[in-house]
């Protein structure tokens, strides 16, 4: 029941509470826009997200187009939301977890940027060992931990709204949240030192 | 990066609680302990730095942007689909993603429904009769409720335990807080209008009805909760690192009415500012159906009473009691507190002045334990019992029953080990395995069997939700999901099942009555922005 009580409680607040100023904006910026507008706001962000999910340009090409579609198929009710944001980061999360479940093991081509160094180093091939090993060690956490991990850290979802975008509980967020860092820090470290 | 091993926190500090400081995942007491602690730990502070070392890393990571081809890929099934056919994604096998494409949609209908909270349009209600255990039967009719377009701000039905004909419904509608009141099961409903005199000194303060409980022992008299964050300017929103929490007592305002809501009376508490009735005494069972937040036991009424009406916090807890319907209310721990411990959980036995406590040194940080056990049987003697091993961090205590001998039969539950039992005070303790829940879903139980979403019938059987530990839509098997029942004795659990509807994905509890029946609730598929609440009724 206290878990009903704070979903409950939770929802108020998102519904008439310290959220609600900083999304008016958008929220009433979505209604007098397009499809369109509303695609361009979101696209970097979701196929962003499911490149970090999938670790594939191609998948994440993919994915963020089936998203993107289902969004359209409901723009109607999306476009009145105060979040739509969650909701697309949530039918991407279902999407990218239920492809990866089923997802061959030849690796397709990753998703990794040709401009943009890393500000501690200058040289470039190191710029592409330190892309490869952030990704690598990403793929290497379990997808839900994946998941929780890039929308909290990169998209700056609070613990509850990952727990609402895993389906879980805010306690399992927590400790899903924990056993990612603690995980990605292992495989981190130890890919690091292999180097 | 550190390559090293980050050493461990002298004063024992977990990392795990140190991930949820970061995530601004705690309360606000247990939060400030922390940041106070870190300010002075180098370990805390380096495995901080670690987790933000981490973040940067993930954040910095160099990904290629999206071309026009996503847009072209989107826009040309948008065109399919106005043409009536499914266009192809680029090169994306959709066999899985458009096999829950219905599952996604209810869920986020569900999902969105908590979120803005809807209009509530209908409430359903599956009784089925009263049975034993051994032999639970399938839900067996469907009522539907209706609503005269109030807006339910809050969703939770109190089912009075005395007259389970009696149902509360804490709501608002354009004129501010009411609650709704059936006293047929829900085929009627009256309006009651709730005092805003707290609230009218702020012309923009509409306020809201946050909850309403009825007494375990008179379905007449309910404690209503009134908050009024939600639109008064004056009051405080106090920042709550527990993900926004409004959480400041002087936005609660509470009254109890001992004639049905005809008229309301103020409630007299031991300490100013602080409510009683908001945090469950336990989180497991309680006398109370559905908000399950006041216990009555030999003719009292029993209550958290929370200096901060913050729901995520434990912290600051005293357990109060009434002599008088609810109206006035005094401290009922003290002899636990003289033990230098802080009470979590108060479990009492369905008889006699017995009851089960957990409680944390009273030195301790909250939610950090170790969590002791303690039995009382008259209410003012207590003497401490031993826990399994392994259930001193996320203990749960799940239901009592008193055996033919006189003594207490104790089921907990922690994530670990989904329940143990004890019949001789903690001295042995028997582990119930998960024979006959399929294995699919046997590592889901539902949060520890806590939350309402476990319990034990007055024979002593358990029941629990067991579920699939991923979504519907995420692939997790949901077609075995639901309650299952161990017998005491028995050697495996048996599945309850229910005729109509099936157990949906998400989102149900348990909740119980004085006479030991179980009524379990469901939030139902959402259809149009409706969120549907169904109930089976199981002995």
């Amino acid at each position: 029941l206290d878990r009903l009580r704070s979903y409950l409680w939770l929802a108020a607040m998102r519904a008439g509470g310290h959220q609600k100023l900083e999304t008016t904006v958008l929220h009433r910026q979505i209604q007098d826009e397009t499809f369109e507008t509303f695609f361009r706001h979101f696209e970097r962000d979701i196929f962003g997200y499911l490149c970090r999910m999938t670790g594939e340009e191609q998948s994440a090409y993919d994915l963020s187009q089936e998203t993107f579609l289902r969004a359209w198929q409901h723009f109607a009710q999306i476009r009145t939301y105060d979040r739509p944001r969650a909701w697309l980061f949530r039918v991407a999360t279902n999407l990218a977890l239920n492809y990866l479940r089923g997802r061959p093991s030849e690796v397709d081509i990753a998703c990794i940027g040709d401009e943009g160094g890393h500000p501690a180093s200058s040289d470039p091939a190191w710029r592409l060992a330190e892309r490869d090993l952030v990704r690598e060690t990403l793929l290497e956490l379990a997808p839900r931990q994946r998941a929780g991990l890039v929308l909290r850290e990169v998209y700056g979802l609070s613990c509850e709204e990952v727990a609402q975008t895993l389906a879980v509980s805010r306690d399992a967020a927590k400790m899903l949240l924990f056993r990612a860092r603690e995980q990605f820090r292992e495989h981190y470290t130890r890919q690091e030192s292999g180097r | 990066m550190n390559n090293g091993t980050i050493p461990a926190c002298a004063s024992g500090l977990n990392a795990a609680t140190l991930s949820a400081w970061r995530d601004s995942a705690l309360s606000a007491a247990e939060a400030e302990r922390v940041r106070v602690h870190v300010a002075r730990c180098a370990a805390c502070q380096e495995r901080l730095a670690e987790y933000e070392a981490i973040a940067r890393i993930v954040r910095g990571q160099h990904l290629s942007e999206p071309d026009e081809r996503l847009w072209r890929g989107v826009r040309a099934d948008m065109a399919s689909q106005r043409a009536g056919r499914r266009g192809f994604p680029l090169a994306f096998n959709t066999s899985g993603a458009w096999r829950s494409l219905a599952a996604v949609a209810a869920v986020l209908l569900l999902v969105v429904g908590f979120a803005k909270v809807l209009q509530l349009g209908s409430l359903h209600r599956v009784v089925t009769t009263s049975t034993p255990s051994a032999t639970l039967r399938p839900a067996s009719s469907w009522s539907t409720i209706t609503f005269n377009g109030t807006s339910a701000g809050y969703l939770e039905p109190a089912v009075a335990p005395s007259d389970a004909r009696v149902i509360y419904l804490g709501a608002t509608d354009q004129h501010g807080p009411v609650v709704l009141r059936s006293t047929n099961d829900g085929k009627t409903w009256q309006t009651l209008r709730v005092p805003t005199t707290d609230l009218a000194a702020d012309p923009n303060a509409k306020g809201d009805t946050f909850e309403a409980t009825p007494s375990p022992t008179d379905a007449n008299t309910v404690l209503v909760t009134l908050t009024s964050f939600l639109s008064n300017s004056r009051c405080p929103r106090v920042s709550n690192p527990t993900g926004g929490v409004v959480s400041d007592p002087a936005c609660f305002f509470q009254y109890l009415s001992h004639d049905g809501g005809r008229t309301w009376t103020s409630v007299t508490l031991p300490s100013p500012n602080a409510v009683i009735g908001l945090i469950p005494l336990t989180s497991a069972l309680l006398r109370t159906p559905s908000s399950g937040t006041l216990i009555a036991q030999r003719g009292r009424l029993y209550a958290a009473l929370s200096p901060n009406p913050d729901t995520t916090s434990t912290a600051g807890w005293r357990l109060v009691s009434s002599s008088d319907g609810g109206s006035t209310w005094a401290y009922a721990d003290q002899a636990l507190v003289a033990h230098r411990v802080n009470l979590t959980s108060y479990l009492p036995d369905a008889t006699g002045a017995g009851a089960w406590v957990l409680a944390v040194p009273a030195s301790s940080t909250p939610g950090q334990g170790p969590v002791q056990l303690w039995r009382t049987n008259d209410g003012t003697r207590w003497y401490q019992a031993k826990l399994p091993q392994d259930c001193s961090q996320n203990c749960t205590l799940v239901g009592a029953t008193t055996l033919a001998s006189g003594g207490s039969r104790l089921v907990v539950s922690d994530q670990q080990t989904p329940f143990e039992v004890t019949t001789d005070n903690g001295a042995h303790w028997q582990v119930i395995p998960t024979t006959g829940v399929p294995s699919t879903i046997e590592s889901g139980l539902e949060a520890g069997a806590s939350a309402g979403s476990a319990g034990v019938l007055s024979d002593g059987t358990i029941l629990a939700m067991f579920v699939a530990p991923s979504p519907p839509d995420a692939g997790g098997d949901a077609s075995q999901s639901g309650y299952y029942a161990w017998s005491p004795g028995a050697h495996s659990w048996q599945r309850v099942t229910l005729a109509s509807p099936s157990y949906p994905p998400y989102m149900s509890w348990l909740t119980m009555r004085p006479d030991g029946s179980y009524t379990i609730w469901v939030l139902g598929a959402a259809t149009g922005g409706k969120l549907l609440v169904a109930s089976a009724d199981l002995g």
